[in-house]
Order: structure tokens, then C-alpha cells, then sequence
């Protein structure tokens, strides 16, 4: 055989190879770090993926089919809840904790305000069960899927398997939610080269690297640890945060750092949704330790816009999905 | 020749025969030496109670000569239901039939596993055995009623769990046992409900201290019978 055959068959069994591939790679620009989920262990499959979609946006995982994962976590809010403070569920019940903002799951290792879940997969089980979010219970969704037709057959098309188990729909779950990555606002153009920031925005960001990114770490805008960042404990909730979770006074009132990518979709801030807007969130902090101008606060604020992905909000490949 | 190919031929069919051996290793579950079902009534000393629920894991469940490896049995991990009578024998086929004296395993998930997400099968969070506000297995699920409870419908809920120092309640479990193709391993409840009377705690449900003092009883409470 000549070398050229054998490039020749090389290059035709390589796209025949791809064709069955419904593997997927997790885009991300370089100046993202390695994501932490494994994907070599899981890898992605356009399949689960769309499986995922569905049930993000279907009530039937709640108790009376009314509320979704989309109820708290809506597109349009970079997959947070505006106008609530609190996550509200079921029977029009209100949560303790304001529904934070899904996106670069794939580069975190814990979840929850609290850090309670040890794994992506694991978390949808929280809301799912929590009488005041959905109220029912993986066995029960379980029992629901396995009852329609639809879910058998894009569970047959995921899995291989029409039988619904319940490892099957936070797997699925897992993988919509991993797909939800926000890369492209103004400041990842600017790192990309393919834009770049006024003065006002630049002067922000040269104080944003001073004064935030040691929580708030660049490029993901957030270490994703747990910090206290000063605000009083809220004597209507009472809630302490990650000490709820490790037994440990030390972990007291400390919340997790969350990213500040896609703000202005995003408010209410805060575990508790206690600052309707970014200039209360920065007073709290200049009030706290970081002195600055007025004219500084301004700069801070032009920078934090840049990192609002219009992109990722608005993304079709996000949105509610009709199985029918 | 003709006897030596006799002989080959026994010898063989002895061998596979062994080979074929199945052992089974049942857990029988006892109060005051009484095997358990479901919402009968028992005597624990004086205290008098039912069962409404028990199940845990058993993980790693393997044959041991001296402390020499000589096979695992069955799966990774087994979850055991007083609910489901077949979850109470688990089988394998082995070939040393007769060269083990030690049968070792673990009640309970290991950290691994619980850092890994979801898993199929035993693991699948629909048997009830994972927490869903906090992660974590359940590794050992105790529940009933008493008239000497003074909880709300004299009812005792006991979730050992907990995966992280200082609070892991995984327990290993190393018995010395005669050979033979049918083991029974007894667990004798007494010792959890003598000190959950004897503490009053009618209600575990997190990790933390209680679950890692309850855990310890483990490797009391799991023997095999003689």
C-alpha cells in the first residue's frame, strides 16, 4: 500500500468514526482555566444533553407540576430569579436563599450558597425534594417519567434505555446544565483581542484587580470558595451559611463567592437577595474596607458591565425546548 | 492410556464442578436472637418495638485466607432492604471453595464514591439511602416504633451517615469464618436500640458525633454465625 492510500484511508475512516460521534467538547476560550467536572469520565453527548434541556424547563418534576428548574433559574436572568429575593416554590412558598445564577458549572466542584452538594449531579435532588421549592421526590418524578411515552423514547435515545431511573434524569440534568457556559461578554472579546475597553472601563478594571479579583478572581470572577463578606446576619432567617454544613464556628456566615459575570441580569444580590442593585452591593463594601472615590465606584461599575454576556443570556441553544 | 485419559477426565469434571461452586452470604437481621420482619413485635431486654424500615449498604464484601486476598463477592456495593427479600443473600461463584478462613467488608459507601456523582443500580438515589439536602449515603437506615418512644407517633428514625473527617461513619468489618458454601452473618439490632434508649435518641438524621458513636457499633453487631 502507498503512503498516500493509507492517508487516504486514514482520513476516510476518521469521518466515518465521526459520523456515530454524538460526543460534544465543552467550548471555552483560552483564558478559561481546565474545567474541574471530568469529562473524559463523562463526556458530553448531544443526546443527554437535549434530554437535560427538556427536563430543565418541565414542571413535572414538581410535586403539582408547576413549578420547573426554569421557574427559579429563567434564561433570560443568566439562570437566576429576578424580582425575588427569596426562591420561591411550590403552593407559593418562599425560600430562605435567593436562587443564584447558573453558568460555568463545569468549572466548580461544590454547590449551594452553602457548599451542601459535592457534586453537579447530586444538586438537582436538593430542590426536587425541598417541600418549600418543588416538593416531591426523585422516586416520584421517576414514577411520572416512566409513564410517558415522550420521556421513554428521548431516555431511549440518551441512554440507550427507555426505563427511567433516577440516576438517569440527574445525569441528564448534569449535562444541560454543563453546556451553560458564559465566555463571551465584552471582557472576554477585550482578552480574546477582539475588542477593547474604554478608559473608564480600564481604570475600573486596574481597581477591580486591586481591590476584588482575590475573591472575585478573574476569569471566572469568582474562587468559588466561601467567604464572609461582612453583611449582618439576617434575623428573619437566621441562616449561618457553610457552618450549617461543616459544624465548624470558623465556616459562620460564610457564603459561597459568587462569579460576577452577567450582573445587570442577574439581581437581586446576595445570599438573600438582600441589594436590588450593584451600587448597594459596592457601598456595602466601601463602607466595609475598600475606600473609594465616587468617581472610582463609577469606574468599578463600567468594568463590572463588560462582563455582562449577551450572548450566553440570549442563546437559543439555551431556551425552552418542545419534545412535540 | 486409557485409565490416564480416565483420570484427566475426572480430575477435569472435579474441577469445573468446583469451579461452578456458588457461595451465598446472607444477612439476617436479629433482635434478641429472633430473625426480623417487617412491623412484627420484639423484645429488646425490656423494651418493646417494631421495625418499619432497615437497610445499608455492604460494600467490598471479600474472602480472605489469613490476610491473603482470595475473592470479592458479588458487587462493589449491596444494598440491603428488609423489604426486599432477595437483597439478603448475596451470591458468587468461586473456585477456591476451600482455602478462605476470613470474610471482610465494610458498612457503609467510601469517600470516593461519594465525591463521584450519581451511579445506577443500588447507588441510585430513589432508594431513599442518599440525603438530598446535604450529600452524602446513608449508610445505615434504622427505622421503627415503640411505645416507649416519646417522639411523635412513637416513631425512632436512625440515618447513620457521613463521609467526611471528623465525622465518617464507614466501617470495616473483619470476621473469621469455617469455609463452606453457605455463610449467614447475623446483626444483631440490640446494641443500637439499647443505646438509642439508653441515650434517648429517637431522631439521627445528619452526620456529627451521635451517627459516628452509632457507627462504631457496627463491627459488634455484625457477626457471623456459627
Amino acid at each position: 500500500m502507498t503512503l498516500k492510500s493509507i492517508i487516504f484511508l486514514t482520513i476516510i475512516f476518521g469521518l466515518m468514526s465521526f459520523t456515530d460521534i454524538k460526543e460534544i467538547r465543552l467550548p471555552y476560550p483560552p483564558h478559561f482555566p481546565n474545567p474541574v467536572f471530568d469529562f473524559k469520565k463523562t463526556p458530553l453527548d448531544s443526546n443527554k444533553i437535549l434530554l437535560g434541556r427538556i427536563l430543565f424547563y418541565d414542571p413535572i418534576l414538581s410535586k403539582d407540576n408547576s413549578i420547573s428548574c426554569a421557574s427559579c433559574h429563567s434564561p433570560y436572568n443568566a439562570f437566576a430569579h429576578t424580582d425575588h429575593d427569596l426562591s420561591h416554590g411550590i403552593f407559593d412558598s418562599i425560600g430562605t436563599r435567593n436562587a443564584p445564577a447558573l453558568f460555568n458549572l463545569a468549572w466548580q466542584k461544590e454547590f449551594m450558597w452553602d457548599g451542601a452538594i459535592n457534586h453537579i449531579d447530586m444538586q438537582a435532588l436538593a430542590p426536587i425534594s425541598h417541600p418549600g421549592e418543588m416538593g416531591s421526590s426523585i422516586n416520584e418524578v421517576v414514577s411520572k417519567l416512566n409513564a410517558s411515552n415522550t420521556y421513554k423514547d428521548l431516555f431511549q435515545k440518551a441512554f440507550g434505555e427507555k426505563t427511567v431511573t433516577g440516576a438517569k434524569i440527574l445525569k441528564a440534568l448534569t449535562q444541560f446544565q454543563l453546556t451553560l457556559v458564559s465566555a463571551n461578554a465584552k471582557y472576554d472579546k477585550v482578552k480574546m483581542g477582539k475588542d477593547s475597553f474604554t478608559l473608564q472601563e480600564n481604570n475600573g478594571y486596574l481597581l477591580f484587580k486591586k481591590n476584588c479579583n482575590t475573591c472575585h478572581q478573574e476569569p471566572l470572577f469568582s474562587t468559588y470558595q466561601f467567604a464572609n463578606n461582612g453583611l449582618p446576619v439576617d434575623t428573619t432567617l437566621n441562616d449561618f451559611g457553610r457552618w450549617q454544613v461543616t459544624g465548624q464556628t470558623k465556616d459562620s456566615l460564610h457564603f459561597k463567592i459568587p462569579s460576577l459575570r452577567n450582573l445587570s441580569y442577574s439581581y437581586p444580590y446576595m445570599h438573600d437577595g438582600r441589594f436590588k442593585t450593584l451600587r448597594e452591593v459596592l457601598n456595602h463594601y466601601t463602607e466595609q474596607k475598600i475606600p473609594l472615590t465616587s468617581n472610582e465606584k463609577a469606574d468599578i461599575i463600567a468594568f463590572l458591565l463588560t462582563l455582562n454576556d449577551a450572548d450566553f443570556v440570549f442563546d437559543k441553544n439555551h431556551k425552552y425546548f418542545k419534545p412535540y | 492410556m486409557k485409565t490416564a485419559l480416565f483420570h484427566f477426565f475426572v480430575l477435569f469434571t472435579s474441577v469445573t464442578l468446583d469451579a461452578q461452586k456458588a457461595l451465598s452470604i446472607s444477612f439476617v437481621p436479629v433482635i434478641n436472637h429472633e430473625p426480623i420482619a417487617l412491623d412484627s413485635n420484639y423484645r429488646s431486654g425490656d423494651i418493646s418495638l417494631s421495625i418499619s424500615n432497615l437497610k445499608f449498604y455492604i460494600s467490598e464484601l471479600a474472602l480472605f485466607n489469613n490476610d491473603t486476598f482470595v475473592a470479592k463477592v458479588g458487587k462493589q456495593h449491596h444494598l440491603f432492604d428488609l423489604e426486599i427479600p432477595s437483597s439478603r443473600h448475596i451470591y458468587q461463584e468461586i473456585n477456591q471453595m476451600g482455602h478462605f478462613n476470613q470474610i471482610r467488608f465494610k458498612i457503609g459507601i467510601d469517600s470516593l464514591t461519594h465525591t463521584e456523582g450519581v451511579f445506577e443500580g443500588d447507588l441510585d438515589p430513589v432508594h431513599g439511602m442518599y440525603w438530598t439536602w446535604q450529600s452524602g449515603y446513608i449508610h445505615f437506615k434504622l427505622e421503627g416504633k415503640s411505645p416507649d418512644c416519646p417522639t411523635r407517633q412513637n416513631k425512632f428514625q436512625i440515618h447513620v451517615g457521613g463521609y467526611q473527617a471528623p465525622n465518617n461513619t464507614l466501617r470495616k468489618i473483619i470476621q473469621p469464618v469455617v469455609a463452606s458454601s453457605s455463610l449467614n452473618i447475623e446483626i444483631a439490632l440490640d446494641k443500637i436500640i439499647q443505646r438509642m434508649f439508653g441515650r434517648q435518641l429517637f431522631q439521627i438524621m445528619s452526620p456529627g458525633p451521635t451517627a459516628v458513636a452509632l457507627a462504631d457499633l457496627f463491627p459488634q453487631i455484625f457477626q457471623i454465625k456459627k
